[in-house]
């Protein structure tokens, strides 16, 4: 049918490339996104030098602001913001995932909407409010408190503000909605049919748990994690508004060199620095999972040859 | 093999028989457990903006210690009550008006117009907006309180403008992944990926040191008649906002075949017109719900903002966090609430736009969660 439609054979256009529509983007992230974060690594090898404009001297490269970054003040914050990010990352798995377990098998769709939308408000209102509204029950003289220490489960008033404790709380709280959605998806997508397989095979409710689901939801979890741990180790605003000097973290560090001490060459590398380090935990995490899944799978492994020739 | 086929003669026999047991089993408990779980964290996560709503009726002077008695009065510190409520009537009289005239019009004389009826609400919108902003005056006084005032203005226009360019650029760039793909699709990808998840502090550095280096002092200087730093937020949070938008148009037009497209070009559309008449409508869902969700994430965009803002273009939440230092007054609260309302009202339309063009609520989950 297409052969006996003849194209005109007037008028050859020159074809624009493939990639023609995404070409605004890809200047767009080349010139700020891509550019200047190399500058930013260029920075890093620079020296301090006030007088000019951009406050960095490039005549002499220097390793000298990476063993600055090691040194005893940066590496704490470094160790505390990574315990941090790390802590809040397996919460906001132990707390996100019964919710998105329920929310994707154990409730009716017309529920379903609602309570999905609950969760998704919640996340995408303001980031600043929220952890500025930390402070209402937190504080030592608020409501919360006061009734904790009626009710005689606090001997004293919290005191947790502008501590490590506060900064966790929050940073899990904020970051809750972002693991719940993608492990929903995830989960959302398995096929209820595999689920149903398992279990007319005999398997119990956890066998087909640890050996169906939870592998399937694998991706969803990823996914979450690399949504959640990411931004956390840069997160600046939470440890700003609750961590005072005992809670900060690496985002604040870095911000502070940049606004306020001016170095940017030392700013610049903690900022690589701190991307190295997100590298380094989620490869240490990924070498962990996949390395057990590898394990179990070695020990389950089923020779299926012989159930496949029966007819 | 073997479990492909249990797969598929399994599951219709075991959901045939179920209904029968199911009936006499006795509650499932962990469904119990699992909702009473869900209804807790779902309290937890409104709680704080509970607070925030309840702490902006603080009679105190504090945001974060609550007084023990209501009052509007830090309200009314923010707002200019009177200006604004005579704006807004107008505007909804107005509003009301443009829509119900084709109808009148089409009552008595019969005379009507698909375009026009289709149009009308938008349109008589859009002139109470230009009648309303001539002559109230409204937009300078809204606001009574100068600070927050001008920095909430800040935010508004810093995110309508960076909206406008992420639509435009995702939009354009979603299309191209979806129908061109090609050898640049995945470095293009990786790319979108990195910005997604490119912990922000370091773009706001990065821009922030950058933005300086441009030359014809393009960034520093005001531009257009805009404060100076405007242009910086505008480039500053276009970025992850066209990053979603892009994801979002792709997901969408992934999920049409391009079969529609192809007939336009055999029928003789040139590329342009095929563009224009089939596939803009395609993904105006696409566009419309990116929009929307670009702008409640530039409207809190924080470390962007505090790095690359300068001290005319300060938006709400730089002008939040240089309040941190003192007490920060329930003015802010009210302030919260509206960017609140603002956020719900968006994300209720995206909601709504993506239900009406065939989402169920998990696919709508998932274009929220990125694809």
């Amino acid at each position: 049918m297409a052969q006996s439609i003849v194209p005109p054979p007037a008028r050859r256009r020159v074809r624009a490339p493939k990639f023609a529509l995404a070409g605004p983007s890809m200047i767009w992230y080349v010139l700020f996104f891509i550019v200047p974060i190399a500058f930013i690594v260029v920075y890093s090898f620079g020296a301090k030098d006030s007088s000019q404009r951009i406050p960095v001297d490039l005549s002499s490269p220097t390793f000298g602001n990476y063993s600055k970054a090691f040194s005893a003040t940066f590496f704490t914050t470094f160790k505390q913001t990574i315990r941090i990010a790390v802590l809040a990352t397996l919460l906001t798995v132990v707390i996100g995932f019964p919710v998105a377990y329920f929310l994707a098998f154990k409730v009716q769709e017309k529920w379903r909407a609602i309570l999905l939308a609950l969760v998704i408000v919640p996340s995408f209102t303001s980031f600043l409010i929220r952890t500025l509204a930390w402070r209402i029950p937190l504080s030592k003289n608020g409501t919360l408190s006061g009734w904790l220490q009626d009710w005689g489960i606090l001997s004293g008033p919290i005191d947790i503000l502008e501590t490590r404790t506060a900064v966790q709380i929050a940073i899990v709280y904020n970051y809750l909605g972002f693991m719940i959605l993608p492990l929903f998806v995830a989960l959302d997508r398995i096929e209820g049919v595999l689920r149903e397989a398992s279990k007319d095979l005999g398997a119990n409710r956890l066998a087909t748990f640890m050996r169906v689901t939870l592998p399937l939801a694998g991706p969803g979890i990823a996914a979450g994690v690399l949504l959640t741990f990411i931004p956390m180790c840069g997160d600046y605003v939470t440890a700003t508004v609750l961590g005072g000097a005992k809670g900060n973290m690496i985002g604040a560090l870095i911000d502070s060199q940049f606004k306020g001490a001016q170095n940017w060459p030392l700013g610049s590398a903690i900022a690589v620095l701190m991307i190295g380090a997100v590298l380094l935990v989620l490869a240490v995490g990924a070498i962990l999972v996949f390395g057990t899944q590898w394990i179990l799978r070695r020990r389950r492994r089923v020779d299926i040859s012989s159930v496949g020739a029966r007819p | 093999m073997t479990a492909a086929t249990i797969a598929a003669t399994g599951a219709p026999a075991s959901t045939a028989e179920r209904p029968g047991p199911r009936l006499r089993r006795k509650p499932d408990l962990l469904r119990i457990v699992l909702a009473i779980w869900c209804g807790l964290i779902m309290v937890i996560l409104f709680v704080p903006i509970g607070l925030v709503i309840l702490h902006s009726f603080n009679r105190g002077g504090s945001f974060s210690i609550w007084s023990g008695h209501t009052s509007t009065k830090w309200w009314g510190t923010l707002f200019d009550g009177h200006e604004t409520l005579s704006a807004l009537v107008l505007l909804v009289v107005i509003t009301a008006v443009g829509s119900v005239l084709p109808m009148i019009v089409k009552a008595v004389t019969g005379w009507r117009n698909t375009f026009v009826s289709r149009w009308a609400a938008p349109i008589a919108f859009l002139i109470g907006v230009v009648v309303v902003g001539s002559t109230t005056d409204w937009y300078r006084s809204v606001f009574r309180e100068k600070g927050i005032g001008d920095a909430l203005r800040n935010s508004f226009i810093a995110a309508i403008g960076a909206t406008a360019v992420a639509v435009i650029l995702g939009g354009l760039a979603g299309v191209a992944l979806a129908r061109n793909a090609g050898w640049w699709t995945k470095p293009f990808m990786i790319v979108v990926f990195l910005i997604l998840v490119t912990p922000e502090i370091m773009d706001a550095i990065a821009l922030a040191g950058w933005f300086q280096r441009i030359p014809f002092r393009l960034f520093t200087d005001d531009f257009l008649g805009f404060a100076p730093g405007m242009l910086s937020l505008w480039v500053g949070e276009s970025l992850y906002a066209s990053a979603v938008v892009t994801l979002i148009v792709r997901a969408r037009l992934a999920g049409i075949d391009a079969s529609l497209e192809e007939a336009a070009a055999d029928l003789g559309a040139p590329p342009g017109r095929a563009f224009r008449q089939i596939t803009l409508p395609l993904i105006s869902s696409a566009l419309v719900a990116g929009g929307l969700l670009s702008f409640t994430i530039c409207l809190d965009n924080t470390i962007i903002a505090e790095q690359v803002s300068n001290a005319g273009s300060s938006t709400f939440p730089v002008f939040l966090i240089s309040q941190l230092k003192s007490t920060v007054k329930p003015t802010v609260g009210s302030a919260a609430v509206v960017l609140f309302a603002i956020t719900v009202g968006a994300l209720g339309f995206v909601g709504y736009v993506l239900r009406r063009s065939g989402d169920s609520s998990s696919q709508i989950a998932a274009t929220l969660a990125g694809g």
